[in-house]
């Protein structure tokens, strides 16, 4: 089992691959990225004409610089608090999402893809020090 | 301990690898759609080790006064497996997979390595190397697992294709297997980076290894041969920094093209490492990778291999 396995159950107990596809909850910190990321989009967001919301960060903390984007046909205010079993993911051809959102520091660092009411696919999460920055920022925001 | 890297699936449970084939019109993996019976044995052998990743732990248990002896024992018995190296470390958060909980205190990484000189035979001759190495360290890392149960009565899980819950270069980097390139693999000082991983995490008590620097990241920041041989373009200049090491991270979304979305297998950023013979000294593996480079010159770099 993957992800978003339901913590306190232990990978011996549970093998890989071969689990229900009972979507799990969103890891909190994938969810705490997401959140900031997009309230960094809602408060500075600059609204594409291709119906995308983008902001480019400047940082403060080592990190060149932060590029947020998220499209879809409005700006979420928050990402799904289930993220879907992998095992799910071939049993549901074709599947096209509703929102997208990407955050790149300066390479793709954190990609998630989601529709209202549905679990969310996770396309790329590579931990770093990117995360700080965009912490940061939320938290700078907050205070102005 | 809760688990906090997430690791890309493999196949068609990775949502991004089935997002690329939605926007190219494609149903299934061409790389896997072609029938290669030697590869695919391969691959149903580590599948069928998946059940025997775990099993009941004998209740004697061996006391365990001597971590340094624990350890080289340990290293003697990885290496009469089939492993070429064997190191071990603390199990950290960063080295599971994101939300899941294993209930070890130490890991110990196998790696079994890929022989160089297939990549003057092809494609198909490094698939096939590439997929022999990876059941073997299935082979090794189940077999650790069961005699740590068995023989000293601690438990033990064994992780490799066939399943696993471990990101495997930051475990290799605490363990003094070497140094990530820019390419997107560790670098062994012996081995380059052609070697296929197993692990065991364990409460097994031992002494722990030490990560080992030999100038990799500043290496590569100027060498570029992975880079410039990249038929995807997928290599970046860029990189990230995660716990003070540089990742260059490989573009999935262009290396997949090359190296799912055709039906020969892709290993080019690998196979023109300097680090296959650069630190060793290895004259046989230099005169290996001069000629394979002479090869990819006459191919124009950045041509995919099997399309000459």
């Amino acid at each position: 089992m993957r992800d978003t396995k339901p913590q306190r159950v232990t990978a011996s107990e549970t093998a890989y691959r071969d689990a229900t596809g009972t979507p799990t909850r969103t890891a909190p910190v994938l969810a705490e990225l997401a959140e900031a990321a997009l309230s960094l989009l809602a408060a500075r967001g600059q609204r594409e004409t291709g119906g995308g919301t983008s902001i480019h960060v400047k940082t403060t903390l080592g990190v060149p610089h932060l590029d947020i984007r998220c499209t879809g046909p409005d700006l979420p205010k928050a990402v799904s608090a289930q993220t879907a079993h992998p095992s799910s993911i071939p049993k549901q051809r074709p599947w096209v999402g509703t929102y997208r959102l990407a955050v790149k520091a300066p390479l793709l660092v954190f990609d998630i893809y989601w529709n209202p009411g549905e679990p969310l696919r996770i396309m790329q999460f590579s931990r770093g020090d990117w995360e700080r920055e965009l912490l940061a920022e939320r938290d700078r925001v907050r205070v102005a | 301990m809760i688990g906090t890297s997430w690791i890309r699936e493999q196949g068609l449970q990775d949502a991004l690898l089935v997002e690329s084939l939605r926007q190219l019109g494609m149903q299934e993996v061409p790389l896997w759609r072609r029938k290669f019976p030697e590869r695919d044995a391969a691959m149903k052998h580590w599948t069928e080790l998946a059940p025997l990743r775990d099993g009941p732990v004998n209740p004697v248990r061996v006391e365990v006064p001597d971590l340094a002896a624990m350890a080289d024992n340990i290293k003697r018995r990885g290496r009469a497996a089939g492993a070429d190296d064997v190191g071990m470390t603390a199990l950290r958060p960063e080295f599971i997979e994101l939300g899941v909980d294993l209930p070890h205190k130490n890991v110990i990484a196998v790696i079994c390595y890929e022989d160089y000189g297939k990549t003057l035979e092809g494609p198909d001759a490094v698939d096939l190397e590439a997929m022999t190495a990876y059941a073997r360290c299935a082979d090794v890392a189940t077999e650790l697992a069961r005699q740590i149960r068995d023989e000293f009565g601690y438990s033990a899980l064994a992780h490799h294709n066939g399943s696993f819950q471990i990101q495997a270069i930051p475990v290799f980097n605490a363990v003094g297997f070497g140094e990530l390139g820019r390419h997107g693999s560790l670098i062994h000082p012996v081995f380059g980076s052609n070697f296929r991983p197993g692990f065991v995490t364990t409460d097994l008590p031992v002494a722990y290894d030490l990560p080992r620097n030999f100038g990799v990241q500043d290496y590569c920041m100027t060498c570029n041969l992975c880079r410039n041989n990249c038929p995807g373009d997928a290599i970046p200049d860029d990189y990230i920094v995660t716990d003070g090491i540089k990742r260059w991270l490989t573009d999935i979304e262009k290396c997949y093209p090359i190296s799912r979305f055709r039906e020969t297998y892709c290993h080019i950023c690998v196979d023109v490492c300097p680090y296959i013979y650069k630190e060793n000294g290895d004259a046989k593996k230099r005169d290996t990778f001069r000629e394979y480079m002479k090869v990819r010159k006459n191919e124009g770099y950045k041509t995919p291999k099997g399309d000459r």
